[in-house]
């Protein structure tokens, strides 16, 4: 399965060069917050650069190198990414690529996994998951997929988990580290001026690895779930989940997609028309796909007594999907925007990174003209097909006092 | 049309002045597939006087450019513009910041002609009713607790209400609940009439298109030969006393942890825009060689419990304020500010041999920044406004020496200092 675990894409059209290295683990606990952790050590010091100064010393003499370590969920996969950036060897003016690989190979095979280290890495991953914790928004949208996923991969942050934290050992670390390289599936992209010498020179340092399970899956069906909290914050986060019984492997995902932006990712999406701009109910009102997992989600932020309200026009808006009650201009609008997007995708490296990543997961290939052909074919009875599927899974809801 | 082609950063930039004012610079990406245009005016949140050359002095309620910026979008001959951006497979929006307005859009399509005279021409024209002024109220109180509830923003929001007296920066960019709620449809107009005239805004597109057409284009839109007069003023700022207001504070919220930041309050500078701006290059490289990780006693500091990766530092210099701040997460806001107290009296030397490196560093930075068509291209509008370019910031750069890193302490010496903190309501006595 997926075999072809390296694109270089070479172009001069920038002036850095990117590369993302992925490594694909289990989505499971503890397993995500060792990870989590790892990333917080591979982002502070390695073997070869002990300290922080020798890190910043490197990363400036390799042309403002800038480096990332982040994790994400796809799936049934948990994913740790080493992301960096460096400048051009045509603008540098010198030829340091390759040490910038090997500085980024050192932080991911090397990490300096110390007491003191690691004892860092627990008080920023803490930090850092108390802040998304203190966001009413973040903290709805954790709650509704840990609600509506439960006993699935969807229910599980992919940023860790705060309580785990504390009781995790040095030892722990170091298996988990062993256990990203030695079993991991990894998959690596890279865009900027490249050349086959790249390509060799990972080759040789990393080797393919099976998936042993389809990334994408479909979350289950469940009974409808609720939670409320409360918060001393004038606006309420609403977040409502919905089981899309479709994942990104489907072939006729797109209508989806199609209907997600219809729905609420324009400025003219039924959501946005109906909620905000005829009723005032809110500034920002979306809908999203998680793509891997076979979720849609609506979030916004209103006024607490706008509650029901709110939810009876989310549901009619799906409704108005369900039943093609909305003007056709809008559909191909969505449609030619999303086209828009698409093409203009390769502007922009990280998103670019992403999608080929995606279709890689699934076992695809970029193809440009054929992911147009699909979504110029979505009809309003796709659409329509699509919104008929959708099952409210879980609605959290953080309460505030106006 | 005048065309430059920077050697150094390998970029074409066209420049056109047209017979109404309006700026137009052109930045020729050739490989790119996404255009992007902006339409911008040098009206933000900062701006809430404006003395006509009549003597009349207009006061805006706090948060009215932002205000404005929604009502643009209003409405235009009839039509919703988002809707017929969206139908020309573009996405817009805009921004409003202490400085100035943007709007924009960006599409894949290649011809450009039909969105691109969409934004000139809403831009021309603000079409409010009393009733929608109201409607846009909610919403836009909406957005305001949406920040206002955000830890970040809040932290910073009531930093400058603790340095800032009377200068509008104490502001939010939106206003308050009170301030939007005052604002009335004759405020809009009379703010739109002032500050949207061409002769007072910029456009800045990025794209692979021929630049000859785009400016065809602008050039044939009603915008290039406006002939209203646009009315003479100028702004005015309060005066500002070298005292904060408060000399400490904390604000309940409910939130796990304490977020804090000791801004130092300095004396704003005036006259030459590239003056000011070698100072502020050169304060910001002295705190990156004392602050951050080249810094051997960084390791001590994390290890010590004062800071972890939620530390940072900022510098602005501008001609009507200036500060110098420093944020971090803590309980212990006295270990805190005295650690930043006594490495701010730290000599710079044993460091400076670094100040190489850092040039090297941020000027990767600049070559990084042109690959973001967004980022390139406020960054071009900003630098018109302030009369500051991407390459004079890089001269500046390029000439600092260590002097002018030992001289940046001055800026610094016997100014006073605020502490702000945004703390878990359990904390607050």
């Amino acid at each position: 399965m997926n075999q072809n675990y390296i694109t270089l894409i070479p172009t001069d059209k920038f002036k850095d060069t990117q590369f993302s290295i992925r490594f694909l683990g289990p989505n499971r606990e503890p397993d995500i917050t060792y990870r989590a952790l790892l990333a917080y050590l591979m982002t502070d010091r390695s073997v070869t650069y002990p300290t922080k100064q020798a890190v910043s010393l490197k990363t400036d003499e390799l042309f403002a190198l800038s480096f990332d370590v982040k994790v994400g969920a796809y799936g049934n996969y948990h994913m740790l990414e080493y992301r960096f950036t460096t400048l051009s060897e045509r603008f540098a003016q010198e030829k340091h690529l390759t040490q910038a690989i090997d500085f980024a190979l050192a932080c991911i095979q090397n990490p300096l996994i110390t007491p003191e280290t690691l004892l860092e890495a627990k008080t920023n991953l803490k930090a850092a998951l108390q802040r998304i914790e203190d966001k009413p928004n973040q903290s709805a949208l954790i709650s509704a997929m840990r609600l509506g996923g439960e006993g699935e991969p969807l229910a599980n942050f992919s940023q860790g988990r705060l309580d785990l934290i504390d009781s995790i050992t040095l030892e722990d670390i170091t298996v988990a580290h062993q256990r990203l390289l030695a079993n991991d599936p990894v998959y690596i992209i890279g865009i900027g001026e490249l050349s086959k010498e790249h390509q060799a020179y990972l080759e040789k340092v990393f080797t393919p690895k099976a998936m042993t399970l389809p990334a994408a899956y479909r979350v289950s069906t469940k009974p409808f779930k609720t939670q409320e909290t409360t918060k001393a914050v004038k606006q309420t986060a609403l977040v409502n989940l919905y089981a899309t019984h479709r994942c990104n492997a489907d072939s006729d995902y797109t209508a989806l997609r199609v209907m997600t932006y219809l729905l609420g990712q324009l400025p003219n999406s039924l959501l946005f028309t109906e909620i905000r701009e005829k009723r005032n109910l809110c500034y920002s009102i979306y809908s999203s796909l998680v793509h891997f997992d076979g979720v849609l989600t609506i979030s916004t932020g209103i006024s607490a007594d706008q509650i029901d309200a709110v939810n009876a026009l989310i549901e009619m808006q799906i409704e108005r999907l369900r039943t093609a009650d909305y003007p056709i201009e809008l559909l191909e609008s969505a449609k030619t925007l999303l086209i828009s997007n698409y093409k203009g995708l390769s502007d922009d490296v990280p998103s670019w990174m992403n999608v080929v990543f995606s279709l890689w997961l699934n076992g695809k290939s970029y193809d440009l003209s054929e992911m147009i052909e699909e979504i110029a074919k979505v009809s309003a009875q796709d659409i329509a097909t699509a919104a008929g599927r959708l099952v409210p899974l879980s609605r959290a809801i953080v309460k505030g006092e106006d | 049309m005048e065309k430059f082609v920077d050697t150094l950063l390998d970029e074409a930039i066209y420049t056109q002045i047209l017979p109404s004012g309006l700026k137009v610079i052109l930045l020729h990406k050739k490989d790119n597939i996404n255009t992007t245009a902006y339409f911008a005016v040098p009206f933000g949140a900062l701006t809430l006087t404006q003395r006509l050359s009549d003597g009349t002095v207009i006061q805006h309620e706090p948060g009215l450019a932002h205000f404005l910026e929604h009502k643009l979008f209003e409405n235009h001959q009839g039509m919703d513009v988002m809707e017929r951006f969206s139908a020309l497979s573009c996405n817009v929006n805009a921004f409003t910041s202490y400085t100035e307005t943007v709007y924009y859009f960006n599409t894949s399509r290649p011809d450009v002609q039909e969105p691109l005279t969409l934004l000139l021409d809403f831009v021309q024209s603000l079409n409010v009713t009393a009733e929608s002024v109201e409607k846009e109220k909610k919403i836009i109180i909406q957005e305001l607790r949406m920040y206002h509830q955000m830890p970040e923003a809040r932290l910073m929001y009531e930093t400058y209400r603790a340095l800032y007296h009377n200068l509008s920066v104490k502001y939010d960019i939106g206003g308050s609940e009170a301030s939007v709620t005052a604002i009335t449809k004759s405020g809009l107009e009379t703010a739109y009439r002032m500050n949207y005239h061409p002769s007072n805004a910029a456009v800045v597109i990025v794209s692979s298109q021929d630049p000859a057409d785009l400016m065809r284009v602008i050039e044939s839109n009603l915008i290039a030969q406006a002939k209203t007069i646009l009315p003479s003023w100028v702004n005015e700022t309060s005066q500002e006393p070298l005292t904060v207001v408060h000399r400490h504070k904390h604000i309940p919220m409910d939130i796990s942890a304490t977020k804090m930041t000791y801004t130092f309050k300095l004396a704003p500078i005036s006259g030459d825009p590239i003056a000011r701006h070698r100072h502020e290059w050169a304060l910001k490289l002295r705190l990156e060689l004392l602050f951050s990780s080249l810094n051997p006693q960084y390791q001590q500091w994390v290890d010590a419990g004062i800071i972890h990766d939620y530390f940072g530092y900022d510098v602005e210099i501008n001609e009507t304020y200036a500060f110098v701040l420093f944020y971090g997460e803590t309980e212990n806001e006295a270990q805190f500010t005295s650690l930043i107290d006594t490495v701010l009296k730290q000599p710079i030397e044993p460091l400076s041999s670094y100040l190489y490196q850092l040039k090297r560093r941020y000027r990767s930075f600049a070559f990084r920044l042109l690959d973001d068509q967004d980022d390139y291209a406020v960054h071009t509008i900003r630098g018109l406004f302030t009369g500051v370019t991407l390459n004079d910031s890089l001269r500046v750069l390029q000439d600092m020496c260590e002097q002018d890193l030992i001289n940046a302490a001055k800026l610094m010496e016997n100014v006073p200092s605020a502490i702000v903190a945004v703390t878990p309501r359990k904390v607050v006595q």
